[in-house]
């Protein structure tokens, strides 16, 4: 029989082609679409718990661990680069969803209708990873260095290149742009959901489009906001380095974190029983489509980052990728570059690349928790070496050590932990769809078709 | 088995071959339930055809998933394989050339090329794949000689069940489709 039936004359799809009545009745009661009271509440105080313990021992590891001199520097630069890692992790949580959020606003999306309030809950924290940073910078402004080595006082004299990068990169308008950075980001996360959440309350339809044209430029300033502060935050960790695909490096690894904590956050609500027939196989199977494209897009930046360093092979470009073991002369990153080739590009996309894996929550959800792992590794191999790999022991530097300790754990888990726990309190404090979106219908009949 | 093996040819008292019954209706409601009427009955070798796309069609008729993508999968990675291969080949022992003192093989230069040649095999399986797998292009199909069966491209609903369906029987399809709800039902020659 033939795959192209019922589509004899190329006319549009459109309502009076909705012949079949079997939609099953969504149930939209308040029972379906909040989570059940105190949700989340043990294991949001655990992960806030966590996350706090975390953060403290991170902030002791040099004085545990510590000891004279370069020693000394060296744990303070190890802690404040783990600690790094975590923060910007917890940032790309909330930077991805955003993203998703002001395209779905944007495109006036009706299938994802369902599954944007996780997401706008999830852009609305991105307060509390620039609240985490503010210790960075008050540790940087007091000892200029231990994680920006482009503040160490006197340096711009003896290196040139710096020297030229010095109207971009000095400590006021660094922070300048990181406040610009903060506001942007915390405006756009907490307008949206507050748009959100007074349309469920009201009922106004009206507020879709309000949230539209904040979207339209807010998209904007988001993708500057965002392709800047990788630079200011990662990328001048290394300051003679340079890529200018960096900005899109991050933003794909944050789609893809994103959308992999979208999808653990479902499963977790879905487990309560909750969101029966509102969030469906075919919601997840697009949102596993989602989950492929970003996967296939980060390995896409990402190659074509290292193909251009490697082609023009300029000193400047290839130390950064010699560093982390991505060269010919191997070191302890390389096993790390391998890890993210194979676990973060082709185990997902092999996997992904089969419907069924994209239509059920366990095998989504084995992906997403791959996924997610491995964008920590990401940023990882991407922060940590720049800090630290190349700190003098007793004044003789050895590049390319991994020198993992029990705080590239803490500095981790510290950020993200807490992230998540406020997370799973936003969870259980606003409904859990947005009720009265004008676009609902469409979200609860979405299908797939293929 | 031995009678469904038997050749079974329909034709009109003139003796021109029977294509096999077409039944028109008028909504897309309509056609959608009578979709499932004629699956449920057991049908094989029918069609549904409609002026514009009816949601659920799919279900109705029963129809299973295609195994194009495994086809596209298999010839794009092969691809993508191809080109890589043939590069390697080409850089090592066909025509190796020292380019900006890089040893010769690097697979780093591989790569687009690679990509690029595998989206292009995905491209073609995709494309050839399914015109394959729905016998097209043909240049004639017997409806198109139908003049009733023109209305489809308009406002008309038709189902045809085809005399090669081992369960064709013109007289009990006529009945089935009757009873399915159609406006108007005849058949159809195969000129």
């Amino acid at each position: 029989m033939s795959d192209m039936t019922a589509s004899a004359s190329g006319a549009h799809a459109h309502d009076h082609g909705h012949a079949h009545d079997d939609h099953h009745h969504a149930d939209l009661s308040q029972e379906n679409t909040s989570a059940p009271s105190g949700w989340g509440r043990t294991f949001g105080l655990a992960m806030i718990g966590l996350g706090g313990l975390g953060c403290l021992a991170t902030l002791a590891y040099p004085f545990v661990a510590g000891g004279e001199g370069d020693a000394a520097a060296k744990a303070q630069k190890h802690a404040a680069a783990s600690y790094h890692v975590g923060v910007m992790v917890a940032l790309g949580l909330a930077l991805g969803p955003m993203a998703l959020v002001l395209i779905f606003n944007l495109v006036k999306a009706g299938w994802s209708v369902t599954l944007r309030r996780q997401l706008e809950n999830m852009a609305s924290l991105v307060w509390l990873p620039v609240l985490l940073l503010i210790p960075t910078i008050v540790v940087g402004a007091i000892k200029p260095g231990i994680l920006f080595k482009w503040m160490t006082p006197g340096l711009a004299e003896q290196d040139a290149l710096l020297e030229h990068k010095l109207p971009f990169l000095n400590p006021v308008f660094f922070y300048i742009r990181l406040a610009v950075y903060a506001l942007v980001w915390i405006y756009l996360g907490t307008r949206l959901l507050r748009y959100s959440r007074e349309q469920d309350i009201t009922g106004d339809k009206w507020i879709t489009n309000k949230a539209g044209r904040t979207s339209a430029w807010g998209i904007l300033v988001y993708a500057l906001a965002v392709s800047f502060a990788s630079f200011d935050l990662i990328k001048a960790l290394d300051f003679h380095w340079f890529s200018t695909m960096f900005g899109v490096y991050f933003f794909a690894g944050n789609m893809v974190a994103g959308l992999s904590l979208l999808v653990l956050t479902l499963i977790c609500i879905r487990r309560s029983g909750r969101l029966v027939g509102l969030v469906t196989d075919e919601h997840l199977h697009d949102l596993g489509k989602l989950c492929f494209a970003f996967t296939v897009f980060w390995a896409y930046i990402a190659f074509s980052q290292y193909f251009l360093i490697w082609y023009a092979n300029i000193p400047e470009e290839t130390a950064w990728v010699l560093l982390r073991g991505g060269g010919k002369i191997t070191n302890e990153w390389t096993i790390v570059f391998w890890i993210l080739l194979v676990g973060h590009f082709i185990v997902p996309f092999l996997f992904l690349l089969w419907r069924a894996n994209k239509r059920s929550f366990t095998t989504l959800g084995i992906a997403a928790s791959l996924l997610l792992v491995m964008h920590c590794l990401d940023m990882f191999w991407v922060i940590r070496p720049g800090v630290y790999a190349l700190v003098p022991v007793k004044g003789e530097i050895i590049p390319g050590k991994l020198g993992f300790s029990w705080v590239d754990i803490t500095g981790l888990i510290g950020p993200v932990c807490l992230f998540l726990g406020f997370l799973a309190w936003k969870v259980g404090s606003n409904p859990l769809i947005p009720l009265r979106d004008p676009r609902l219908p469409e979200a609860l009949h979405h299908k797939n078709y293929v | 088995m031995a009678a469904a093996a038997k050749p079974r040819i329909f034709q009109t008292e003139q003796g021109t071959p029977i294509f096999g019954v077409m039944a028109e209706f008028a909504t897309p409601a309509d056609i959608y339930h009578a979709a499932e009427k004629v699956r449920d009955a057991g049908f094989s070798d029918w069609d549904v055809y409609s002026p514009f796309p009816v949601h659920g069609i799919d279900e109705a008729m029963g129809i299973k998933r295609t195994r194009l993508p495994l086809l596209v999968a298999v010839v794009g990675l092969s691809g993508a394989v191809l080109g890589f291969g043939f590069q390697y080949w080409v850089a090592t022992q066909g025509y190796a050339t020292v380019v900006q003192g890089k040893p010769f093989g690097s697979w780093q230069t591989f790569v687009p090329v690679a990509f690029e040649i595998g989206v292009l095999f995905t491209a073609f399986a995709t494309l050839l794949g399914m015109l394959i797998f729905n016998r097209l292009p043909r240049w004639h199909h017997p409806l198109m000689c139908n003049e009733r069966f023109l209305k489809v491209s308009d406002d008309r609903f038709v189902i045809a069940i085809e005399a090669t369906d081992p369960k064709f029987d013109p007289q009990a399809v006529r009945t089935l489709l009757q009873k399915a709800g159609a406006t108007s039902v005849e058949l159809v020659e195969d000129k």
